[in-house]
């Protein structure tokens, strides 16, 4: 029967106890989408790098087959192959601008690879004597290409074209983007592929054949060789003599073809050879040389034996101990220029921290919507059992037993839960969990990623109910704790104020109005407390979706406006000669930089890989102080520099790596370029930030200091190059615009406003649940005093007036207090539930401040309006009667 | 003397659903100006609808009433409050004081709607509670916390004084010095105030100069008292 009671009253109370449901199911639906699409990342994603074989170490150097035998032979190293990457480009029909194609290919004496393994979604395996090349997926779906289509691939001006084989996936291009400026991987835009070597463009490795001093030397010598043999031959001798004796004077090699090298000199020497010519010609010059010796692998992959820790999986005990050994013992093999762990594999790392953003976003917005259902319970609680007081008293009155009228009312809050639990389960795990883990197949290139059910959910779905049920006990144990005569009669509120407060009190000298709401603040201090949190709660909400895209649009101006001082960035090619590089300064400019790969020795006295960007761009890659304020680094960084930045060796150092290497300015680093055997000191001269790469810089002429080479890798320019294309420079690999990138990001972040929708209803709908209930409250607590108040002459207006003014107050305080507190969790967000990669901080706009000022003191007077009217409609007959 | 109080035909309905009550069935009545009135009559008799129709607080279903020479009949709600405000005074069996506000407060109150009000402190004196001025009312007694109420109700100066069962919720000591109290605004020490008391209790009748009787939503009797006594003379 009580069971019927339950369902009708909460059918009578439909809008509290909608609301209450309508949080609970907010917050397990939320908990529950993030478990299910981030235990799916993580899931599927462990399975793809065990299945797939993710590197656990990449080795760096010129990897020729006997340092491979090397590192095969490394104890704790279970597979290891050999590739090459190289960036390419691909004109797409329609695109206006070439796409980047990182170009990789295989060792072509693998017959099966065994480390970074293809996962095939259409076409063939792989195969090394297959003639094609395997595609990216995720750039395959995006510019509709299938298995036998025919894909080109410009590297270095030379045209590779393959049908493709195959559509894959490989797990250390899980998440990869076009470059270091680029933060979302946008597979429309960038694309990788895989190939066999025995595909590298022969023309490129004869020229570059070509290119070399002896057979420069050769080609400018080769009209004199002939002339050399005509003078022969015209005193007579034999053809074959002449050359035998020019080529023996010249000391050329005995097994050089002089005769044909020389014949095919001119074709080579204007620009007329065709392939055939260049290898008839470097064969004839080098009889010896083959293709094959003159491939170059520059990284090989390895797989240290036992299982790696993934993002869920912890790995074998005592993995990390092997893979350290292992590092180390790949490091000191000769050839081998620097070795790194899936620490430094950005793939991974971002990937991974993905996954730890889901944990912290679950977690978060779990808390905070199980928080507002909580504040819905308890203001609905507190007036529903006060609305059933009557029919409490009735209850024990009739025999109910103390515990069995309890568990009838605790059970209003456990079945608004569990039905709220369920419908949120069901809709976050059947709905949104799927359109979440589409956009992230969208965006993360993993084989089958789907959603998980996390059996955490069943353990968040018993805590919330449980706090539910709990709230709700204690909003109406008072009421169930009194005997039936006392909750027989109708309760007066018991008002208990020292004689202090009103002889002689701060409030005895307020007018009537003031007095009275301090004094009712004063003793209903809980629910004013709840309505305080309440608006709070709804304003930070607000401060926090505005205030996310306000601390993006700095971000934007930081990275994007503040930092480069250039249009576009051209990354050169790794052999791009003198020559080039002196048309490209004279075209462009020359503002360089150049990356170099590091190892560097932690505060403990770990090896760490870094990156060092020697800056040489004259002000145009500026670095950032503290303040992200910019500056030229050959001013150092304003306040936050010992000594000067030129000093042989100083480094800057972004403050987060600073930290997370446990040194502070003034201290001295030591470091080892990778590739080197040399380590240098360098003395951390200034302390910097950076929004997304945490890592050194020096001046050039730091670095030149310490004895080392600079060679840029990157020239930055103000040029117009948006008709260019990086084919069409010599020397250039790709060009970055800065205004592109900008806009790429922009449109990335335009889904953002999908979710600051949601926030603002929830902050509409939290504010106006938590008010209303708290009006509401406060009605019935005085519509008995409002009553006499009517009785006595006071007009309706005025009243209204003397009950609106506290809910103002109530609002304003709490709205001041919502504001920093919305900074702050926005701060929270964007400082500590992103990679350790990025600096990020809130930068919240005054019109943001202003808009939740605004909006939540709307709905504080939309709900003071709705209310209000019900003062008007006080019956004093019968208020003042229930008072008796 | 002219009537103070005067209610002609007057009906009031309440309706729950499609139920239809009768709480008062075309009433006619009138009283004079400073007399102490008793209304009598058992409970759901109509003795309350009575006084609250006399005092702005409902509006009669049919009918007209008439108090202190105004037609309220048809008033607004704000016309109700700002005849209630300058005319009336109410006491109820509950006080209905607001227990945030001090004695001197509550009566106090009055100064927000009331330009001719008498001094507070001297409508408390009136009361004696000269001495409980800066209490809160969750300090004083049943019987203090009505003489409170009291004080505020005669601070107004009203024409009419309006006590709904004054003395139900207190022991027969303070309910004499009550009704003594009520007594006294009918003098003319005290401006010849007319005070309508409504109550079930027989005995305070026999204080009163007019005793109405009502019965199932209709006057049965009114009688004149012609040598009411003392409150001091009645055997409580």
């Amino acid at each position: 029967m009580l069971f019927k009671k339950t369902l009708r009253e909460i059918r009578e109370h439909f809008g509290q106890f909608f609301a209450i449901f309508a949080m609970v199911a907010l917050a397990s639906m939320i908990y529950m989408i993030v478990t299910a699409y981030s235990g799916g990342m993580k899931n599927n994603c462990d399975q793809f790098y065990k299945e797939n074989n993710l590197p656990d170490l990449w080795a760096y150097g010129e990897i020729d087959a006997e340092i491979l035998k090397n590192i095969q032979n490394t104890p704790g190293v279970a597979g290891a192959e050999r590739i090459l990457t190289v960036r390419g480009s691909t004109k797409i029909d329609g695109e206006e601008d070439e796409i980047p194609i990182d170009i990789t290919f295989t060792d072509p004496d693998v017959d099966t690879l065994t480390v970074n393994t293809f996962h095939v979604t259409a076409g063939s395996d792989y195969d090394a004597n297959a003639d094609g090349l395997w595609l990216s997926r995720m750039f395959a779906e995006n510019h509709n290409i299938k298995v036998g289509d025919d894909f080109t691939v410009t590297y270095e001006g030379y045209d590779i074209t393959k049908p493709v084989l195959g559509i894959i996936s490989v797990p250390d291009s899980v998440y990869k983007t076009a470059d270091e400026n680029t933060i979302f991987q946008d597979a429309s835009k960038y694309g990788w592929i895989y190939l066999s070597m025995n595909s590298f463009p022969e023309e490129y490795i004869y020229d570059e054949a070509i290119k070399t001093d002896a057979v420069q030397d050769f080609l400018e010598g080769a009209a004199d060789l002939e002339d050399s043999v005509s003078q022969l031959t015209e005193t007579g001798l034999t053809e074959a003599e002449a050359w035998k004796q020019v080529k023996a004077a010249a000391e050329i090699d005995e097994k050089t073809d002089l005769q044909r090298a020389v014949q095919l000199s001119s074709k080579i020497m204007d620009k007329s050879a065709a392939l055939s010519d260049k290898a008839d010609f470097i064969r004839a010059f080098d009889s010896e040389f083959s293709l094959q010796d003159a491939y170059v692998f520059s990284t090989c992959i390895i797989d240290v034996d036992g299982l790696a820790p993934g993002i869920l999986e912890k790995g074998d005990k005592g993995f990390s101990a092997k893979l350290s050994d292992t590092k180390k013992a790949v490091s000191i093999i000769d050839g081998v220029d620097a070795v790194t762990d899936r620490e430094s594999c950005y793939s991974f790392v971002a990937y991974k921290s993905e996954c730890e953003e889901g944990d912290t976003y679950s977690v978060m917005f779990t808390g905070i919507f199980v928080f507002i259902a909580i504040l819905a319970v308890i203001t609905t609680m507190n007036r529903f059992v006060k609305q059933q007081r009557i029919q409490i008293g009735t209850l024990k009155a009739l025999g109910f037993r103390k515990k069995r009228v309890i568990r009838h009312y605790l059970s209003f809050g456990f079945y608004v839960s569990i039905i709220g639990v369920i419908v949120g389960d069901l809709i976050g795990y059947f709905v949104l969990a799927d359109v979440l883990v589409k956009m992230e197949a969208d965006t993360y290139d993993v084989p089958g990623l789907s959603k998980y059910f996390d059996y955490t959910n069943f353990i968040a779905a018993a805590v919330i109910i449980l706090c539910i049920v709990i709230v709700a006990y204690l909003s109406c144990s008072k009421i169930l704790n009194e005997s039936a005569a006392q909750t027989l009669r109708l309760e007066v509120p018991r008002i208990k104020m020292k004689n202090r407060d009103g002889g002689s009190g701060l409030t005895s000298r307020f007018g009537f109005s003031t007095k009275w709401n301090l004094r009712d603040i004063k003793r209903s201090k809980a629910r004013t407390a709840m309505g305080i949190v309440g608006i709070m709660g709804a304003t930070l909400i607000i401060v926090l979706a505005y205030g996310m895209m306000d601390s993006f649009d700095r971000y934007i101006q930081w990275n994007f406006d503040d930092i480069p001082h250039y249009q576009y960035s051209m990354s050169l090619s790794k052999n791009i000669t003198e020559k080039e590089l002196a048309a490209l300064y004279d075209a462009y400019g020359d503002a360089t930089t150049e990356t170099v790969v590091i190892t560097y020795k932690n505060a403990k006295g770990e090896l760490v890989d870094a990156t060092v960007t020697v800056n040489d761009s004259h002000g145009m890659l500026r670095v950032s102080d503290n303040n992200i304020q910019t500056h030229d680094i050959e001013d150092g960084i304003p306040g936050s520099t010992v000594g000067n930045v030129d000093d042989d060796g100083a480094i800057i150092v972004t403050g987060k790596l600073l930290k997370k290497m446990g040194m502070k300015l003034g201290d001295t680093v030591e470091w080892q370029p990778a590739g080197s055997d040399a380590w240098y000191s360098s003395k951390i001269a200034a302390q910097g930030r950076h929004p997304q790469m945490q890592q050194f810089s020096m001046t050039r002429k730091a670095y030149e200091g310490l004895g080392l080479r600079y060679e840029p890798d990157t020239v930055f320019t103000d040029a117009d190059l948006s008709d260019t294309s990086a084919g069409d420079l010599d020397g250039v690999e790709s060009i970055a615009s800065v205004e592109t990138l900008k806009k790429q990001l922009q449109d990335m972040l335009q889904t953002f406003n999908v979710m600051i929708s949601m926030f603002i209803i929830l902050a509409g709908l939290l504010g106006l649940v938590i008010i209303y209930n708290m009006g509401i409250l406060s009605m019935s607590e005085k519509t008995y005093q409002f009553a006499t108040l009517k009785v006595l002459g006071f007009r309706v207006r005025r009243i209204r007036r003397i009950y609106e003014i506290q809910n103002i107050w109530i609002a304003v305080v709490g709205i001041i207090l919502g504001l920093p507190a919305g900074f702050y969790f926005t701060d929270y967000i964007f400082k500590y539930s992103i990679g350790d990669n990025y600096d990020f901080f809130a930068t919240v706009d005054l019109s943001t401040y202003l808009i939740a000022i605004g909006f939540m003191f709307g709905v504080t007077l939309l709900t003071n309006w709705i209310l209000g009217r019900k003062i008007k409609t006080i019956d004093m007959v019968t208020a003042l009667k229930a008072n008796e | 003397m002219a009537n103070k109080v005067s209610l002609k035909g007057v009906s009031k309905i309440y309706k729950t659903g499609s139920t239809e009550f009768k709480a008062l069935d075309n009433v006619d009545l009138d009283i004079e100006a400073g007399k102490f009135v008793v209304i009598l009559g058992p409970s759901g008799a109509g003795k309350s609808t009575l006084l609250n129709l006399i005092g702005g607080m409902d509006t009669p279903t049919a009918g007209q009433v008439i108090v202190n020479g105004e037609d309220i009949t048809h008033f607004s709600d704000n016309q109700l409050s700002d005849f209630r405000a300058r005319s009336i005074g109410f006491i109820f069996q509950f006080y209905n004081i607001l227990p945030s506000l001090t004695v001197r407060e509550n009566v106090e109150l009055i100064n927000e709607i009331v330009k001719d009000h008498r001094d507070a402190a001297e409508a408390i004196a009136d009361v004696g509670l000269a001495e409980h001025m800066n209490k809160f009312p969750n300090q004083l007694s049943g019987g203090e916390q009505q003489r409170v109420s009291i004080a505020r109700a005669i601070a107004k100066n009203p024409a009419l004084l309006l006590c709904d069962e004054p003395t139900g919720a207190l022991d027969s000591t303070t309910g004499v010095m009550i009704l003594k109290i009520l007594k006294k605004q009918c003098s003319e020490e005290r401006g010849n105030n007319t005070v309508i008391v409504v109550t079930h209790n027989a005995l305070i009748a026999d204080i009163a100069d007019v005793v109405i009787r009502v019965k199932n939503g209709r006057i049965v009797k009114v009688e004149e008292n012609t040598k009411p006594l003392d409150v001091e003379e009645v055997q409580w």
